[in-house]
């Protein structure tokens, strides 16, 4: 994200260094299959290395084999798991947990931090409060998650909606308040009533910043997911890793984190490609013209 | 510039007003609904209650022990990220080659809950302060290694190329130019996984410690002492909200060169 906006200082301080960067040299079209090809495994070079070390360490006992498996018995640890459908129920479970707390979060963040972001004198009572709220421990709360709603799926839900909320509401708040005021002036100007310049003004101006806050809540909603799952709970994925670990299935111990990490990896690039797409228009205006 | 102005007007009893009243009001709620039984006090204790049982374990001494607990994990393994992973992220942009190679391994660990490495690590080291150990440093060690990578990689071209056609050596080209502009992302950095830090200590010590903060919040839950369980949940989001700030402020003072221009 960082990195992403300095690159868009450089374009706007620089417009002929990116335009050379965006494309260096359309090649030959062998080149467009096999540089990719090429690039592919070059780029990931790091993971087949270690990939290759995981399987060659327990397989020539330099590591003990009980604590870190071969690589192909974690494979056909995960593919065993498929086959006997225990992998999905936990999988299930845990969509079911994280869909609801996520979007929930997300239905409450988004139009109260529009709302908040409007009416500003509002936000400035509110602010210490969510600012406060944002900054505790949502691990710590989770005690009185469970003291209210009990160890079930209202707290676990419950607990994610919290983690995800208050993200998502800060940078809904900051993408409305930090519209550009010559945007919504020149709109106002040509006579925009209130809900067209929600609509078409302050809505897409302010979507990169929410979409940010909806990356991190996503990132945070998975942690405490997890985190929920291993606390107090008989299903889910997080319960499945531990309860693995427990009984000594060390192979399908580890599918289970290395599906973590993948489905972890697999949220964030999503949602970057969504973020790309619906900020597309922002990138063309930088590059308009150069 | 235009900061400063504002925050000296802004100063008043107004101001102190505007930002207290809706903490305020918050902290009233949980007095009075209690107390009217709108609230089960059994599951939200008033606030008045909390207090005083808060008072009293600070002083006959069963918070501190935890609290030293806490600290001590939770510095020794946040210390050890930031000794090892700042030069490190520092290695692994060395060179576009070698920032590409490693980038993969980055994004993967930065986007894997540490939590779901939590029973890897407990088979590997066993439950004890080890385990707890690992599991705060690798947390606290991902956002500071992609600060500082982000931060060396948003270093502005026009410095070191400047700096370059100065013919400065290597080591000063890192000592003079990279490392002051990569401060910024540094602290940033330190902010964000002294944070995560804290949910990774409270994590573990949730599952499976028998002293430490995390530790008695759930066992005081577990065993029905729902005042103290308050008590030690104010503490601990105290204690991370006063690291939080600290280092915000330490941001802030630090970055005001960046600010004014």
């Amino acid at each position: 994200m960082s990195t992403k906006t300095a690159d868009a200082q450089v374009a706007i301080a620089n417009p002929a260094l990116t335009a050379t960067k965006v494309n260096p040299g359309a090649s030959l079209p062998i080149g467009k299959v096999l540089k990719p090809l090429g690039a592919f495994f070059r780029g990931f070079a790091i993971i087949f290395i270690i990939i290759g070390l995981w399987e060659a360490f327990p397989r020539f006992g330099w590591i003990d084999p009980f604590l870190l498996p071969r690589f192909s018995d974690v494979v056909t640890g995960f593919f065993t798991l498929l086959k006997t459908g225990e992998f999905f129920k936990h999988f299930n479970v845990s969509i079911a947990r994280i869909s609801s707390g996520f979007f929930g979060g997300l239905c409450l963040a988004i139009p109260i931090g529009i709302f908040m972001g409007w009416f500003k004198t509002f936000e400035e009572y509110v602010n210490p409060l969510v600012e406060a709220c944002r900054n505790s421990s949502v691990l710590t709360l989770y005690p009185i998650f469970i003291l209210l709603f009990g160890i079930g799926e209202q707290a676990k839900i419950a607990i994610i909606m919290w983690g995800t909320t208050w993200v998502v509401l800060l940078n809904t708040i900051a993408g409305v308040k930090n519209v550009d005021s010559v945007l919504i002036k020149s709109a106002r100007s040509m006579g925009v009533g209130d809900l067209t310049l929600l609509w078409k003004v302050i809505l897409p101006a302010a979507t990169p910043s929410i979409i940010t806050g909806i990356r991190l809540g996503a990132a945070n909603s998975i942690l405490i997911l997890i985190a929920a799952e291993m606390i107090g709970s008989n299903s889910g994925l997080g319960f499945m890793i531990f309860y693995f670990e427990a009984r000594y299935a060390i192979p399908e111990m580890y599918a289970g984190v290395i599906f973590l990490a993948l489905m972890g990896v697999t949220v964030h690039e999503i949602l970057c490609r969504v973020e790309s797409y619906l900020t597309s228009w922002h990138e063309k205006s930088i590059y308009f013209g150069t | 510039m235009s900061a400063i102005t504002a925050r000296r007007g802004y100063l008043g009893p107004q101001f102190i007003f505007r930002k207290t009243v809706a903490i305020g009001t918050f902290l009233l709620i949980w007095q009075i609904f209690p107390t009217l039984g709108i609230i089960s006090p059994r599951t939200l204790p008033p606030l008045s209650e909390v207090l005083a049982r808060l008072w009293e374990i600070s002083f006959n001494g069963e918070l501190k022990v935890h609290i030293a607990i806490s600290l001590k994990r939770s510095l020794t393994g946040y210390l050890a990220a930031v000794t090892v992973a700042i030069p490190l992220g520092f290695m692994m942009v060395w060179s576009k080659k070698v920032h590409q190679f490693f980038n993969p391994i980055v994004q993967l660990f930065r986007n894997t809950s540490s939590l779901a490495l939590y029973p890897v690590v407990l088979l590997i080291f066993g439950i004890g302060e080890t385990a707890k150990f690992i599991i705060i440093f690798w947390t606290a060690a991902w956002p500071l290694l992609i600060s500082v990578i982000d931060g060396v990689r948003a270093v502005d071209v026009i410095y070191v190329k400047a700096a370059k056609s100065m013919s400065i050596s290597t080591l000063a080209l890192f000592f003079r130019v990279i490392l002051p502009s990569t401060i910024p992302y540094i602290l940033t950095g330190l902010r964000i996984s002294a944070t995560r830090s804290m949910v990774a200590l409270v994590a573990a010590e949730m599952l499976g410690a028998s002293s430490g903060l995390g530790f008695l919040i759930f066992d005081t839950q577990h065993k029905d002492e729902i005042a103290k369980m308050y008590a030690a949940i104010i503490t601990l989001i105290s204690m991370g909200m006063l690291v939080n700030f600290g280092l915000a402020r330490l941001e802030k003072r630090l970055t005001v060169w960046k600010r004014s221009s």
